[in-house]
């Protein structure tokens, strides 16, 4: 079923068909939302938490939103007023994660490499952080990034902005000397 | 075109490949090019970045799968609990509480008659008041009972029972109001619930010495199971659009039973 369905079911009340944009949504949201806590326990309560508010809140759900990016919003706000310390512990990167192996891939690093990444992308300030995982990896337009945040389309460009232009400068010693 | 305005190109219009603008540039800047390069990489790498798998996904959709259960029987009439006047202070609980106490009071203050206040309204004994503003000031007036309880108490057990008293007066209230039709009151009550469980039930637990845990946990914990199972009765019951403040409450609590086992788990050799 499409998701504007799904979304006009739930708004019913429909249970199942929110149970089905819970499947849908819950990856991409925990593991932005992970990026974020970097706690695996304050993430899962945080999703669990925005997707009860908005089942509760689709009601007032506006046709023609973004639903992603409301729902987004509604985590990260859950986020911040959740916000406990953020782990000073540094995850171990798992051992059985892809990448131990090189990846035929064109672009895919080595796990070496990605564990790297996954240190430099961890130590990008939050807000930075979050702007950038949003584009990049949930493909959000800056204006949607802009909603979610509660911040201008500018500032979204900017944070984006200086996410890559600190994960380039972090992650050159890193990257073979290769052109594209 | 010099390469600190090609690099502000590229970090800001990466999406769909080097910026039309900056291709000259490119073209003859190896160091340009080497930026791209890793920049490509980065971004393609980012959702190869590890992430553990979550553990509750299932559990949140089989909550909205199953259709809550109608009980056969008629339900109890709702327990009411009296509380333990009691000694000591703790600050950080009692400041969490005292904040819940204000706030709740405002709100009660703001379902009564404009003009009244809580107080002369109770006094107002002859006008009987609709369901949802006396179950409204039995609850301002409950809260107020918590708030003195745990302003009281330095033990960190009593803390941790205050709380769990709290909780349960709010879930006692708000099947008290899901037959009045007040689903913006029984909202809120759900919103402050889930407070409490969070910032101060759960917390307050966790510090509670390893030896004590099981003592004082278990019975609560039992205790939320069972209050879980008669919201999620009455949830499909709830007049107007009370059942998915019940529903919220039903899970938060049925969570917040599991994070308390949890927490004895921990403590057993």
């Amino acid at each position: 079923m499409d998701e504007p369905d799904l979304i006009e079911l739930s708004r019913q009340g429909d249970r199942q068909a929110f149970a089905a944009l819970v499947e849908r949504f819950w990856d991409p949201l925990f593991r932005w939302i992970h990026h974020l806590a970097r706690d695996q326990h304050q993430a899962e309560d945080v999703v669990q938490e925005a997707f009860l508010k908005a089942f509760s809140g689709l009601p007032s759900f506006r046709e023609n939103t973004h639903f992603r990016a409301w729902l987004f919003r509604i985590a990260f706000n859950t986020f911040l007023k959740q916000r406990r310390p953020a782990s000073k512990v540094v995850a171990a990167f798992p051992e059985d994660w892809p990448g131990s192996e090189p990846d035929p891939a064109e672009h895919a690093m080595n796990r070496e490499t990605l564990r790297h990444l996954a240190r430099a992308v961890g130590r990008l300030p939050r807000d930075f952080r979050a702007a950038f995982l949003l584009r990049v990896e949930e493909e959000l337009s800056y204006k949607e990034v802009a909603h979610v945040l509660g911040i201008t389309e500018e500032t979204a460009r900017w944070r984006v902005f200086k996410a890559r232009q600190k994960l380039v400068e972090v992650m050159k010693d890193h990257l073979p000397e290769s052109e594209s | 075109m010099n390469c600190e305005t090609c690099q502000q190109l590229l970090f800001t219009n990466a999406e769909s490949g080097p910026p039309a603008l900056a291709a000259a540039h490119l073209a003859s800047c190896r160091s340009c090019r080497m930026v791209w390069s890793r920049l490509e990489r980065i971004e393609a790498n980012i959702p190869r970045l590890p992430c553990p798998a979550a553990t509750r996904k299932n559990e949140l959709i089989s909550f909205f799968l199953t259709p809550p259960q109608v009980a056969a029987t008629p339900r109890e009439p709702v327990r009411r609990l009296v509380f333990l006047k009691r000694i000591g202070m703790a600050a950080a609980a009692a400041a969490i509480l005292i904040a819940v106490g204000l706030w709740l009071g405002n709100w009660a203050a703001r379902v009564f008659s404009p003009g009244d206040n809580p107080k002369e309204a109770i006094a107002k004994k002859s006008v009987p008041a609709p369901p949802a503003e006396a179950a409204a000031k039995s609850l301002a007036g409950r809260i107020l009972d918590c708030d003195l309880d745990l302003a009281r108490t330095s033990d960190p057990v009593e803390r941790v029972e205050v709380l769990a008293r709290l909780a349960q007066v709010i879930r006692d209230e708000s099947q008290v109001l899901a037959d009045s039709s007040a689903g913006k009151e029984l909202q809120t009550l759900a919103r402050l619930h889930g407070r409490v469980m969070k910032e101060g039930l759960v917390p307050r637990a966790r510090e509670l010495p390893m030896k004590q845990r099981r003592a004082t946990l278990e019975p609560i914990a039992d205790s939320l199971l069972a209050s879980a199972e008669r919201l999620e009765e009455a949830a499909p019951r709830a007049k107007g659009s009370g059942s998915r403040p019940l529903e919220e409450l039903a899970l938060a609590t049925t969570v917040t039973a599991r994070e308390l086992k949890g927490l004895i788990e921990e403590a057993t050799p």
